[in-house]
């Protein structure tokens, strides 16, 4: 950047200083004699980085920041979302520790005849397939949800999509910014869903076990909330990934010409 | 005469309506000199945005060429296009354009993190910036916390964050009242001015052209008119005025003709008088405000760190 103007400044440094001394030299090693007339570095010195220092406020990449607010600004949309998978997680958790239990009351040693017990466990079984196909269903329609969701937001911020591709955003990081959101929706209903399943479980065995006199005790697994979780999850980045391929794909003009 | 950072080649653009072309731009040649505040003005519909878009990279020619600092634009990749916009330019725009979800700092920040830049030094960088262009203290609102002129001098402290070489602005005061535009480009001429910037303004004002060196004027697509301004303070008639200076002050002060005060210049002394001397027949109003932002930027060491520093992310990339 500097050649240009080298031969300009330096025949003037040149008289000034020692004759070998050159414009690079002084760019990056100022000469205090030059320096101290120059008012401009006292303003230099005064706006040093370490005063503006406010701790660990970015310690979370701002695309957090992006997808929480976008969240909160469209908060009724998004909670929408939000409880479609909350529904999902919660019926998963349920319906693996109900079966579950079952199948352990049926086998533990109790009034119950090998018979009944046979009998009983094939009933569970079909129960339980039954209980996981709603499991998936809720959970393929609050994918949809998220998908709807996303089209929409990828839609309305087109705008927003423009600027960043104006200031030099990549394609990969427009992608990053949605699909954060979409996972952050799945984690947070992901969540929900694990606290809500685990209370529900908890209050069917209860149910179960005043009504038929059933030593029921229905144990949420670890397991199963993790797996919970970890399906919500999946499915979020999943669902979002297709707008977010939209709106990376985005040509910068036509997304800034949005209004 | 140094090279041009931008240039048109027989630049040719035009929209397709269903079956129908409508030609925007047809045949532009222009070619823009770093360090040049160039007004490109006319009537709504003559292509000004359009051509802006195209020099920026944003947009594709449907024939001819744009060169950014002797780089051809139609060989590259959108990828390419992405980070030479990151590295080589600033976009302002008439509708400021933050993210509405960010908040000031945050949106400087952003094309410093495009960079790969540690968060410590690009919230310096940034809240440095806001400073600059008067907003420190409300660094942490959102944009709709922030009144119009204010949002704009934060897009304006966005553009320049990563230190491009050229700075698109597209009616950068088309939605501010006089003052608040007199002051956007204010901050943008002083940019051009102390770090050597080339600004590119597309503007209906004549008040905002006023500041500029140069004037293009176009009509349905073609320039109709490229002329240099009649600016009193910079080119034709800066006035540099020695001053008396001792040995150990080593300089000129160089004053607009308004009287204030823009720095001082190192000249050859006269050892016996203590006196600057200028040797006759040298124009000093040339080319002098591209290389006095130059000697500028050199004078300010904790700047000079933040574009090494940001030079050394660019050689990384």
């Amino acid at each position: 950047m500097a050649s240009p103007s080298a031969p300009f400044l330096e025949s003037r440094v040149q008289d000034v200083n020692s004759p070998s001394e050159r414009v690079s030299d002084s760019v990056f090693r100022p000469n205090p004699r030059v320096m101290r007339v120059w008012s401009v570095p006292s303003r230099a010195e005064s706006i040093s980085p370490v005063g503006h220092q406010k701790g660990t406020r970015f310690s979370l990449p701002s695309e957090f920041w992006m997808a929480a607010r976008n969240l909160k600004r469209r908060r009724v949309r998004s909670s929408l979302t939000i409880s479609g998978i909350v529904v999902g997680v919660t019926l998963i958790v349920a319906l693996a520790s109900i079966g579950e239990g079952l199948n352990s009351a049926i086998r533990a040693p109790s009034a119950l005849t090998s018979e009944e017990a046979a009998g009983l466990g094939k009933v569970t079984d079909i129960v339980n397939m039954f209980l996981a196909g709603i499991g998936g269903i809720a959970l393929l329609i609050a994918g949809l949800g998220i998908m709807n969701t996303m089209m929409i937001s990828v839609a309305e911020r087109k705008r927003e999509i423009g600027i960043m591709k104006a200031i030099g955003a990549g394609r990969r990081r427009i992608m990053q910014v949605f699909l954060f959101e979409s996972a952050l929706q799945g984690m947070i209903g992901g969540a929900g869903g694990c606290l809500l399943g685990f209370g529900m479980t908890k209050t069917v065995g209860v149910i179960l076990s005043i009504l038929n006199n059933l030593e029921v005790d229905i144990d949420v697994s670890f397991r199963s909330l993790a797996v919970a979780f970890l399906v919500a999850l999946i499915s979020a980045v999943l669902w979002g990934a297709y707008p977010s391929w939209r709106a990376s794909s985005l040509k910068p003009v036509e997304a800034l010409r949005n209004e | 005469m140094s090279r041009p950072i931008l240039e048109t080649r027989q630049l040719w653009k035009a929209y397709k309506n269903g079956k129908a072309q409508t030609w925007v731009l047809s045949a532009i040649d222009l070619r823009i000199m770093q360090g040049e505040i160039l007004a490109i003005m006319g009537p709504s519909g003559c292509g000004k945005t359009t051509l802006l878009n195209l020099l920026g990279g944003l947009d594709r020619p449907t024939s001819g060429d744009v060169l950014i600092g002797g780089k051809t634009l139609s060989s590259m990749t959108d990828g390419e296009l992405t980070s030479l916009r990151l590295t080589e330019i600033g976009f302002v725009f008439q509708a400021y354009n933050l993210i509405p979800t960010l908040t000031a700092i945050e949106n400087v920040e952003l094309p410093l993190s495009l960079l790969r830049m540690s968060k410590r030094e690009r919230f310096a960088r940034a809240s440095w910036l806001l400073g600059l262009v008067g907003l420190a203290g409300k660094e942490d609102r959102l944009p709709s916390e922030l009144s119009g002129g204010e949002q704009q001098r934060v897009a304006v402290a966005r553009a320049v964050a990563n230190n491009p070489r050229v700075i698109l602005a597209d009616e950068p005061t088309g939605n501010l009242d006089s003052s608040n535009s007199a002051q956007i480009m204010k901050t943008l001429s002083s940019l051009n001015r102390e770090l050597g910037q080339t600004l590119v303004v597309v503007t209906h004002d004549s008040k905002v052209a006023a500041s500029a060196t140069r004037i293009v004027q176009m009509v349905d697509g073609r320039i109709a008119e490229d002329r240099c301004s009649d600016r009193k303070d910079v080119a034709t008639s800066l006035q540099v005025s020695p001053e008396r200076v001792t040995r150990q002050r080593v300089g000129v002060v160089i004053r607009m003709l308004d009287g204030s005060n823009v720095g001082e210049h190192p000249q050859p002394i006269n050892a016996e008088t203590s006196e600057v001397s200028f040797p006759r027949g040298i124009d000093y109003t040339q080319d002098l405000t591209q290389e006095w932002g130059l000697y500028l930027s050199s004078l300010r060491p904790w700047l000079q760190l933040r574009n090494h520093s940001i030079d050394e992310k660019l050689r990384q990339r």
